[in-house]
């Protein structure tokens, strides 16, 4: 993924420019193929997060074109019920599991370092193989279902339909074990986050004057930490229902097929903040610059944040109103689900309140946030409407709830995701996309999603239910799945235009320069893309305001190694220097490793004995991994003096 | 860009501290609060299982064992003595009493871990024969699991520091890795409580 490299123009500040040439060396000491696998720079990793994300979102659209196609009008044979099947759960899992939750964490990989101001992420060899188990994961599920082994139970997969008795063959297991290749890489990214939010922000970056997009990927990672682990234990049952025989989910041996929703949606409720919180962050950055002035009610922002990740995780019954869940608790889950609209509400007002009192420059990034306002409102709208039982109980499993979960999703995740596109392309490629292309980009999707979903509202009060692979002309929902259907062409027309603008751009949009949008925030304080090393010297944060804050001069501390890859890290609160601490050289044993836990997990679908046989393979690469090696100092000149600051940050 | 302005100095920053400042410090409170959620979890599906039941453990099936699992506690609790002799010495640059201390937490982790196996037996039930069964596997497996990992680590860190003259940061880790398998300690107990005691509760 290399862009024409446009010139080379405003390098990170450094006092001593030659520490330019000496950091380039010391961060990239190989090149090739070899030195591409062995990579652990979080630009290069998350680059390919993104890239490959973007080929899952390609392969979930086609699925989802695929299913507007047969539904486009009554009784159509254009694939039969198990394909539909397959079609429409491959295209909730790859959505969920392969493009909305790894694409916010990748674009957190890519900016976080550089937002707090870092030369790298906490972890980076780590880093490094949370992706490639990501990409076995995602290859290994998409090779079942071009051998016609595609997931077939929804991609909630509810026991018993996913259970031994009613799933037959591998299906439903490539299924569960590409949950746990994803949980893997779901948890290291949140693992890379944490650290490096909180340990690794530039001196005088205290809490209170943390970028709110920092704010939001750190409360995602938790959320993530907390989530993840109950689909991950889920579907380890689920595995093991399937192939050892257990009973977890067998209500005639004393199981209980609940205990699958309970875990499934514990996880799977959050997840849709896990997906919506980073998306607040791209949007609070985007106001942030495109009016000109911080954001309204920084302290507000910030809890909203909080307290909607903390909710999220009393929400999760209310996917299971149409089950035996006691009435007092389904009272209790209508009122959180209500409650949640509040924090999110007052986000939004913050916003409008951002956008009123500043001078608004209608980039296509500003377009795509007013869609999602726009778009987003609508299904939450509904949200509080299904909310409530006995609304829910009347349009549970109808395409009410299709609608109403796309524009949330499409609303809360994809336009702000397409905004952060607009917005950060510069950084990552060093040149502009195009205002006209992303205008168009803008209208179709816009118009598209309103036209596709808008009218499934209807068809779901009128009774039409998911997962249904056609439906008989007597019913007369012939029309509106029609529209619903031109809608979609829209969307991909909106997606081809993107594409486009993309490929153009990227070989010859305008040359950005570091900071192309007069923003605040750190990233932009280097050069566009970044080098290796990220920033020279670390700079020193002295307002909330980031760079406008800073006069004629940035200032910067000096003193850490330029032969060594050496990272400043700091206090949690304060962010007051503390440690300089040596990062790992590139290495090729996590791939190696994500190699061995994908032929383990693998194997384990048709052996228990692939996990032992593993676990003691893993040995291997981890010794490569943390053996000594003896590294060479000798360009490090001696650097002497105590720690001092002129002035208090 | 606008150029740099050198407003102070960190030459003199340590390369490597023990404790919340080192960056192993949040990926090892990360792990545990992963693992630690996923035990949680294990022990909610126990309880939860435990509603579909009157009596518990289901009818005709005997109580589990007390003996093995209680020897294997009482192991367990004893390698807090080499853990904590190996965080000691690694807070003092000792090679000698880490690899001492690693050596003798290794032997007895694998010690703990073939134990582990026979408590499999002492259940007195199948994974496979009713969800009881189930879910006090997943409870011991799962525990495992996480032990296993702490026990190729400490194994990794002995080797290490026999071959190797050992770095700085590798007396860091070697705190660190301490650090969780006082967690992979402390997380048995109630989980040891809620599968061996519990059912005898009545």
């Amino acid at each position: 993924m290399t862009a024409a490299s446009p010139p080379v123009i405003d390098l990170p500040p450094a006092v001593d420019p030659a520490d330019h040439a000496r950091l380039r060396r010391t961060y990239e000491p190989i090149r090739g193929f070899y030195a591409w696998l062995a990579s652990v720079d979080h630009k290069s990793i998350a680059k390919r997060y993104i890239a490959t994300c973007l080929v899952f979102f390609a392969l979930g659209g086609l699925e989802a074109a695929v299913i507007r196609a047969q539904l486009s009008r009554p009784e159509n044979g254009l694939v039969g019920p198990d394909t539909y099947n397959q079609v429409f759960t491959m295209h909730g899992t790859t959505m969920m599991f392969l493009f909305a939750v790894p694409i916010m964490q990748a674009m957190g990989l890519y900016l976080v370092p550089l937002m707090v101001g870092a030369k790298e992420t906490a972890f980076p060899r780590l880093n490094a193989l949370g992706y490639w188990v990501f990409l076995i994961g995602g290859v290994f599920i998409y090779t079942g279902f071009f051998l016609n082994a595609g997931a077939d139970a929804g991609w909630f997969a509810y026991v018993p339909l996913s259970g031994p008795e009613y799933s037959s063959g591998k299906r439903v297991d490539i299924w569960a074990q590409m949950i746990t290749f994803t949980e893997i890489a779901a948890l290291i990214a949140a693992l890379q986050t944490i650290a490096t939010v909180l340990k690794l922000r530039a001196p005088g970056m205290s809490l209170n004057r943390m970028p709110l997009f920092l704010w939001a990927q750190l409360v995602t990672a938790f959320m993530v930490i907390f989530a993840m682990p109950s689909v991950a234990t889920g579907s380890l049952f689920l595995s093991f229902d399937r192939l050892v025989g257990s009973q977890f989910y067998n209500p005639a041996e004393g199981g209980d097929a609940l205990l699958w929703q309970h875990l499934f949606w514990f996880f799977g409720h959050p997840e849709v903040y896990i997906i919506f919180i980073p998306a607040l962050g791209f949007i609070s950055q985007i106001v942030t610059t495109f009016t000109r002035r911080p954001v309204v009610g920084y302290p507000v922002m910030v809890l909203a944040l909080l307290v909607t990740a903390f909710m999220s995780f009393g929400l999760w019954v209310h996917h299971m109103f149409a089950t035996t869940v006691p009435q007092l608790g389904s009272t209790f889950f209508t009122a959180a689900s209500t409650l949640i609209a509040v924090p999110t509400g007052v986000q939004i007002f913050c916003w409008i309140a951002t956008l009123w009192l500043g001078r608004p420059v209608w980039r296509t990034p500003l377009l795509f946030v007013m869609g999602f306002i726009a778009v987003f409102t609508i299904g939450g709208l509904t949200g509080v409407m299904v909310a409530s039982v006995p609304f829910d109980l009347q349009a549970h499993d109808s395409y009410f709830v299709v609608a109403h979960l796309h524009y949330v999703l499409l609303g809360g995740a994809v336009f702000p995701l397409f905004a952060a596109f607009y917005y950060w392309f510069p950084k990552i490629t060093g040149r502009l996309m195009n205002e006209r292309l992303g205008r168009w980009n803008f209208w179709l999707l816009f118009v598209g999603v309103n036209v596709t979903f808008f009218p499934m509202h209807r068809l779901g009060l009128e009774g039409m239910t998911r997962r249904v692979y056609t439906y008989l002309e007597s019913t007369g929902w012939g029309t509106l799945n029609l529209v619903s259907s031109v809608g979609a062409v829209i969307i991909v027309a909106g997606m081809a235009v993107f594409v486009v603008n993309l490929a153009r751009s990227w070989r010859g949009g305008a040359v950005a320069g570091a900071n192309p949008w007069d923003a605040d925030t750190l990233e932009w304080a280097t050069s566009s893309p970044p080098p290796p090393y990220n920033f020279a010297d670390p700079i020193v944060v002295t307002s909330r305001s980031g760079l406008w804050a800073y006069g004629d001069e940035i200032p910067v501390l000096q003193g850490l190694r330029t032969d060594l890859p050496q990272v400043l890290v700091t206090t949690v609160m304060d962010a007051e220097p503390v440690l300089r601490h040596i990062h790992p050289s590139p290495t090729i044993a996590p791939f190696v490793m994500a190699v061995i836990i994908g032929a383990m997990l693998i194997g384990g679908i048709f052996t228990p004995w692939a996990y032992p046989a593993g676990l003691v393979a893993i040995g291997v690469p981890w010794l490569m991994w943390a053996w000594p090696r003896r590294r060479s100092y000798e360009h490090q000149e001696e650097l002497k003096g105590t720690f001092s600051l002129e002035a208090p940050i | 860009m606008k150029p740099a302005k050198q407003v102070g100095v960190i030459h003199s920053l340590p390369e490597n501290v023990f404790g919340a400042a080192a960056l192993t410090w949040w990926a090892v409170v990360s792990l545990m609060l992963i693992e630690g959620t996923t035990l949680a979890l294990c022990a909610g599906a126990y309880v939860y299982v435990r509603q579909n039941y009157y009596e518990w453990p289901p009818a005709h099936t005997p109580l589990p064992d007390l003996g093995i699992p209680s020897i294997n506690l009482a192991l367990m609790l004893l390698t807090i003595v080499p853990a904590w002799w190996v965080f000691r010495s690694a807070r003092a640059h000792d090679r000698g009493g880490v690899l001492v201390g690693a050596s003798l937490q290794a032997i007895m982790g694998v010690a703990i871990m073939v134990l582990r196996y026979f408590e499999l037996q002492a259940v007195n039930v199948r994974w496979d024969t009713n969800a009881y069964g189930s879910v006090v596997w997943g409870v011991l497996v799962g525990h495992a699991v996480v032990m296993v990992t702490d026990v190729m680590d400490t194994i990794g860190l002995a080797l290490m520091f026999a071959i190797e003259e050992p770095e700085e940061k590798h007396f860091v880790d070697s705190c660190e890795n301490t650090q969780f398998w006082y967690f992979v300690v402390a997380s048995w107990l109630p989980l040891f409580f809620l599968v061996y005691l519990y059912p005898r509760l009545g």
